[in-house]
């Protein structure tokens, strides 16, 4: 067990969760959020975003549309969907309910 | 020198050397096995796929660059390698935001049942209301009795988590492919986790057969729970009608229907009201039971409020019970009989050995509509409801060489007392001019009786070789015993003369 690992673990939780506070501040493109995460070291990979933008999406919690650029093929812009919100209210309950607790056995 | 490839990655072409094509290549398709066919699957390479274009062309800034082995390590690098990627993720992959019926306490006027509705199906609420208002009128009410129960039924959305889960992506049974795709990448995932020796063939295909199974067995559920509700109204609306509006459907406004004929006729008032309100129990509350569980079904509620069941069947017993102790007590009301015969009345007729027979009707309007027992009609005139009966009407041989007439007439009654003060309420009228015996359509009961099976025998005495002359249609008149029934009804269509024989029947004279 090393530290990295357990990090990398709870990294995994909450990943979803910044991707949509992202989101709550304005709408982004894919590669916003991974610039964004990058910088406050949340993400090693890019790849992990893929996966979860898309299951995010079809989960109805946000919502995409092309925008044409001229360094390159077409991007997704995402934006947060009324659905998406709400969801981002239960995370943040989770979270401060979760900080809480850990907050609580401290010493 | 190498030997370089011209490739289409996320619709940009690139001019790649054939190493750095081969490493690509495994790298997108060691993803591609692991996302899957799905629809989802394909939206992520192909997202990742447009962000190593992206990376590759920040990088090349002329056209004539090549793409090397290098650049492609750099961009998995970035990327992460196929086995981070995967590491990284969650293990329930799929969010599956079950759609969940809640009452919407935000939007409500009365119980937010119609704005839940609404959330759940995906429409207007005011589209609901309107149609819900329709229902109501169309289904006699039963609408209000449905809503009345959802709102009993349904969860209010309190929470944030429940609030999500009741305006939530749809688990939609009619996009029957979405549902199996759901399932199917559900159970991958379950089994992947869970055995991850086994080879992916059969991986896959009991993935498919129970996913497809699984979606099936939702549908089926949806429809049954359909049905179930569909028999619960119809049933209910029948109910209604036949216990209030039988008699509109064939005499529009009619004042007679069971509901108004029953009381007068068997009970008094309080037992009445108590016998309908226990048939409406014990009728409707099995197809309302009916009704919660279709609704259960389609909409998966908990039954949280147990109280609502048990109350619901305590009142079917009551009513059960109820019924039994009225109905056994207007049994009771019959088991004594009791009969009186008056003395015969000799009749002169002026005609010698001659009788005319005629039947005279002694309602003095015409007569309505009536419900028609047996032997008894029940008809009513100025509010009132006039019991009258057909009497029976015999012929037999005279021991008095005189034509007679004798009235016997029977009742029934809870004891032999009350059954002779019964049957001391039938009256009857005949009367004889020249030599015409005019008798009576029907014996009436007088004095707002109850039915208490009363009869009335009309017995003639022919002496022998006597006739007597019956009027046409005679049969339909009067009730009869079946010999001279028979005879009667075939020489029904003109007034026929008869004659009396030693064995004391009549037959026809010529």
């Amino acid at each position: 067990m090393n530290a990295e690992n357990t990090k990398a673990q709870m990294r995994k939780g909450v990943l979803e969760y910044c991707i949509l506070l992202i989101l709550s501040n304005k709408d982004a493109y894919a590669s916003e959020i991974i610039n964004r995460l990058k910088e406050s070291q949340m993400i090693v990979v890019e790849g992990t975003l893929y996966p979860l933008l898309t299951r995010l999406k079809n989960a109805g919690f946000l919502v995409y549309r092309w925008e044409e650029s001229t360094q390159g093929p077409p991007r997704k812009y995402y934006t947060l969907t009324e659905t998406g919100t709400v969801f981002l209210k239960e995370l943040e309950i989770s979270w401060q309910k979760l900080n809480n607790a850990v907050n609580s056995i401290k010493p | 020198m190498k030997r370089t490839i011209d490739v289409n990655i996320g619709g940009l072409i690139f001019h790649i050397d054939d190493d750095a094509y081969e490493d690509l290549n495994n790298y997108l398709k060691s993803l591609k096995n692991h996302y899957g066919d799905s629809d989802e699957g394909k939206e992520i390479i192909n997202d990742i796929e447009s962000r190593v274009a992206e990376l590759l062309n920040e990088r090349k800034s002329g056209s004539q660059e090549v793409i090397s082995q290098n650049d492609i390590r750099q961009i998995i690098t970035i990327l992460g390698n196929p086995e981070e990627i995967f590491d990284e993720e969650k293990p329930k992959a799929t969010y599956k935001v079950a759609k969940k019926l809640y009452r919407d306490a935000d939007n409500r006027i009365f119980g937010g049942v119609a704005a839940g509705l609404a959330a759940y199906f995906g429409i207007p609420i005011a589209l609901v209301r309107i149609l819900y208002i329709i229902l109501a009128f169309a289904s006699l009410g039963i609408a209000i009795l449905i809503y009345l129960l959802l709102w009993i039924v349904t969860p209010k959305a309190i929470t944030a988590k429940q609030k999500l889960e009741m305006k939530g992506k749809p688990i939609n049974v009619s996009n029957i492919e979405e549902s199996i795709k759901q399932e199917y990448t559900e159970v991958k995932e379950n089994l992947r986790t869970k055995s991850p020796k086994l080879k992916r063939g059969i991986n896959n295909f009991w993935a498919k057969l129970s996913s497809f199974f699984l979606a099936i067995s939702k549908i089926i559920l949806v429809l049954i729970g359909s049905i179930l509700i569909f028999i619960g109204v119809i049933a209910l609306l029948s109910i209604i009608a036949s216990l209030f509006l039988s008699s509109w459907i064939i005499i529009p406004f009619n004042e007679l229907s069971i509901y108004n004929i029953i009381p007068e006729i068997f009970f008094n008032s309080t037992n009445s009201v108590l016998f309908f309100i226990c048939i409406f129990l014990v009728s409707g509350i099995p197809f309302i039971m009916l009704i919660f569980g279709g609704l259960k079904l389609i909409f998966k509620l908990k039954t949280n409020t147990p109280i609502i069941i048990i109350s619901l069947i305590c009142l079917w017993f009551f009513g059960i019970i109820n019924i039994a102790l009225l109905s056994t007590n207007q049994i009771k009301q019959y088991s004594f009989r009791s009969t009186d015969n008056s003395k015969p009345t000799a009749i002169e007729s002026t005609l010698n050995n001659k009788l005319h027979i005629k039947t005279k009707t002694n309602l003095t309007h015409k007569e309505i509509s009536t419900i028609n027992f047996d032997n008894i009609r029940f008809t009513k005139l100025n509010g009132e409801t006039i019991l009258l009966g057909k009497p029976i009407l015999n012929f037999e041989k005279s021991e008095s060489g005189k034509f007679e007439i004798l009235l016997k007439r029977e009742s029934r009654g809870k004891d032999l007392i009350s059954a002779n003060e019964n049957l001391r309420n039938i009256t009857y009228k005949w009367s004889l001019n020249d030599s015409i015996l005019y008798l009576d359509k029907y014996f009436e009961i007088k004095g707002k009786q109850h039915w208490k099976n009363q009869k009335l025998y009309i017995i003639i005495n022919v002496p022998e070789n006597n006739n007597i002359v019956l009027e046409k249609n005679i049969s339909q008149r009067f009730n009869f015993n079946s010999n001279d029934f028979y005879d009667f009804y075939l020489n029904n269509n003109e007034n026929k003369e008869w004659i009396m024989k030693e064995n004391g029947r009549l037959q026809i004279s010529e």
